[in-house]
């Protein structure tokens, strides 16, 4: 093999082998937190909703089976209009709040370290126990988003 | 990077602009080298390593753009990357396919412009 095949080569293996090793982290940590979900049958969660006008409401403590989306628990705890898709359930209203221009509703869930956007949709996310869920009506053209107060 | 950063219909770029140049600086960079090595070589082998050339850049690209959103909102920048690993795969191969398809016509192109 010639030393130019040989480095094309090696620049091939890398990219492969950093995409498996990414995949293997994310589903690494997509089963440890699947699995730390669903370990007890009920599960309680912080819900907060903010309206983007200085109003926001909080249901602590919020009472759902374990297994349960963030899309089933607003709708246990509001009136929710939403849209379904292949991609995942994007919501139009809370309580009357209807998206509109570049405001809509965007959801965040609370880390170890900070703030961080909903990774998928809400009607794809399984949410654990004790965890603080958090749904703001927001400008969503600015870039990145503003995180909640 | 002005029709990416300030057109797009994402809205403007913002604070992640400058890792979007830095890893656009470093394809430059590297079209640059590999013009070097280009002439005389047949096209099946320049397809086969522009595209491994592609995914290898677009890959480098992500890990710095990702590592800028991960620093702009404060969070754990393997982390990031984990997350928005779906979102590079399909950013990693469409660029493979687009820089192993494009590179040798576009190049054939550009050295008749040349050559008048």
């Amino acid at each position: 093999m010639g030393k130019r095949t040989f480095v094309f080569v090696v620049l091939a293996l890398l990219v492969c082998l950093t995409v498996a090793t990414s995949f293997a982290g994310y589903y690494h940590y997509m089963y440890n937190d699947l699995l730390k979900k669903t370990r007890t049958k009920t599960i309680h969660i912080n819900l907060g909703i903010n309206y983007g006008n200085g109003t926001t409401e909080w249901f602590n403590q919020t009472e759902a089976r374990a297994g349960d989306t963030l899309l089933d628990i607003t709708m246990l705890a509001t009136t929710v209009n939403y849209t379904s898709s292949t991609s995942g359930a994007t919501l139009n209203e809370i309580n009357g709040r209807r998206n509109s221009g570049n405001y809509w509703w965007y959801w965040w869930m609370l880390t170890n370290w900070g703030w961080f956007e909903g990774p998928v949709a809400c009607d794809k996310y399984i949410v654990g126990d004790g965890e603080t869920l958090y749904w703001y009506y927001q400008d969503i053209s600015i870039y990145p988003l503003q995180q909640p107060p | 990077m002005f029709v990416n950063g300030f057109l797009s219909p994402w809205g403007f770029a913002g604070m992640i602009m400058p890792f979007q140049m830095a890893g656009m600086f470093i394809v430059g960079v590297a079209g640059g080298i590999y013009k070097r090595y280009v002439v005389g070589e047949k096209s099946g082998r320049l397809c086969l390593e522009t595209a491994v050339l592609g995914a290898f850049l677009t890959l480098i690209y992500d890990i710095i753009t990702n590592s800028g959103t991960a620093i702009l909102a404060g969070r754990a920048i393997i982390f990031t990357f984990f997350m928005g690993i779906t979102m590079s795969v399909i950013h990693i191969c469409s660029n493979t396919v687009f820089f192993g398809s494009a590179f040798t016509p576009l190049f054939k192109t550009l050295q008749k412009f040349l050559v008048r």
